[in-house]
């Protein structure tokens, strides 16, 4: 009776990582694929893509679609534009943020809040991955995905701030290129966005002038 | 006789100009301020302005049975607090608020705001402390008067 008990508390974990297509790699093969990612993400040097954004509202049971597209230029210079059905521009220039909405016109300098700069340096970092590094806001857990073979990163929030914000963020990479295709942020509440990055090109020529506002 | 009647032409002209300016700019709020059909959701621009700061988002609302569900988030998603309003009993809960917004006073003034807002067909009695206006474009303008808080909302399309 309790080889039996011991037999299926042996095995049970591995059959539920399964269930979901997930499966947990090992700390040796985590490193490898991170230090693969950050090589890939150091060789981007520039990026553009269109993205879907999916909002599951739990409360509602109903999802809210918006679309956009995205331009990164090293180092940090992000160009993160919703089109449909709102209008919002979000654009980090180095020390910068601009913030075109509806509304309003805004100029930040991120140096004025560490929280905000860390916000800024996640969202700049998330682009290519290069937020799975080890020291980083987040403690992370690779695993491969069964059928697709994609790799996948799951990061817990270490800070009180972010943790407030998201319970955990998926990170979905080709494993191929090694790129971001994917990416899903779970709230507390049960809310969960989705937002998928398609249509990316890399290392074209993109003028400065992408990161200003219009 | 001419001189009296050019008068009150002129008086009549300057206050047909004035409500004319109104009529574009402003209209008294018609008595439902939000159409729910079909139990499909109703998206809105969102602004919320108090002193020099202003939120921006989104208001995503729907009708399920007998009660008005809303989720106010930003522009990516990352949401602000959710309510559920009870058409019957008129009363309102929020839930989900995040973590600045989660303050005794905050949530205080969001309920009895949001609940003015999502009860105004029925309210009989003009409130000093807030107004809400709705433009030709069908803008919500709403003013908590005491707190200094205007709420926007303009309909998605």
């Amino acid at each position: 009776m309790y080889r039996l008990l011991l037999i299926l508390l042996l095995v049970f974990p591995f059959v539920v990582m399964s269930q979901n297509g997930l499966e947990r790699v090992s700390k040796s093969e985590q490193q490898a694929m991170i230090a693969q990612i950050n090589e890939a993400a150091s060789s981007v040097k520039t990026m553009q893509c269109d993205f879907e954004q999916t909002k599951f509202m739990s409360l509602l049971d109903d999802k809210m679609v918006s679309k956009g597209v995205m331009r990164f230029k090293q180092e940090q210079n992000l160009r993160w534009e919703y089109t449909a059905p709102y209008r919002y521009i979000f654009i980090v220039a180095g020390a910068k943020v601009m913030i075109k909405s509806s509304q309003s016109t805004d100029e930040i300098d991120v140096r004025s809040s560490r929280l905000f700069q860390e916000i800024v340096g996640i969202m700049v970092n998330s682009v290519t991955g290069k937020c799975l590094s080890v020291g980083s806001d987040f403690n992370t857990t690779m695993y491969t995905a069964g059928k697709s073979g994609e790799w996948v990163a799951k990061l817990v929030p270490r800070k009180k701030e972010l943790r407030q914000m998201f319970s955990v963020i998926t990170l979905y990479f080709d494993p191929e290129a090694k790129m971001i295709t994917q990416v899903e942020m779970e709230e507390n509440s049960g809310d969960m966005t989705q937002i998928l990055l398609k249509n990316v090109i890399t290392n074209v020529g993109l003028d400065d002038s992408v990161f200003t506002i219009d | 006789m001419t001189r009296f009647l050019l008068l009150i032409s002129i008086l009549f002209a300057s206050v047909a100009n004035l409500f004319a300016s109104a009529s574009e700019q402003e209209l008294i709020p018609p008595d439902t301020l939000f159409r729910f059909e079909n139990s499909e959701r109703v998206e809105y621009n969102f602004s919320l302005q108090f002193k020099n700061n202003t939120f921006t988002g989104v208001c995503v609302m729907k009708l399920m049975g007998q009660e008005i569900r809303g989720s106010i988030m930003n522009e990516f998603g990352v949401k602000a607090f959710d309510f559920v309003y009870d058409t019957n009993s008129r009363s309102i809960d929020l839930r989900n608020v995040i973590g600045f917004m989660n303050r005794l006073l905050v949530k205080r003034t969001l309920k009895a705001d949001w609940k003015y807002l999502l009860s105004f067909s029925s309210i009989t009695k003009a409130d000093k402390k807030r107004s809400i206006v709705v433009t030709e474009r069908g803008e919500i303008i709403f003013k908590n008067k005491k707190r200094g808080i205007v709420y926007k909302l303009s309909p998605l399309k």
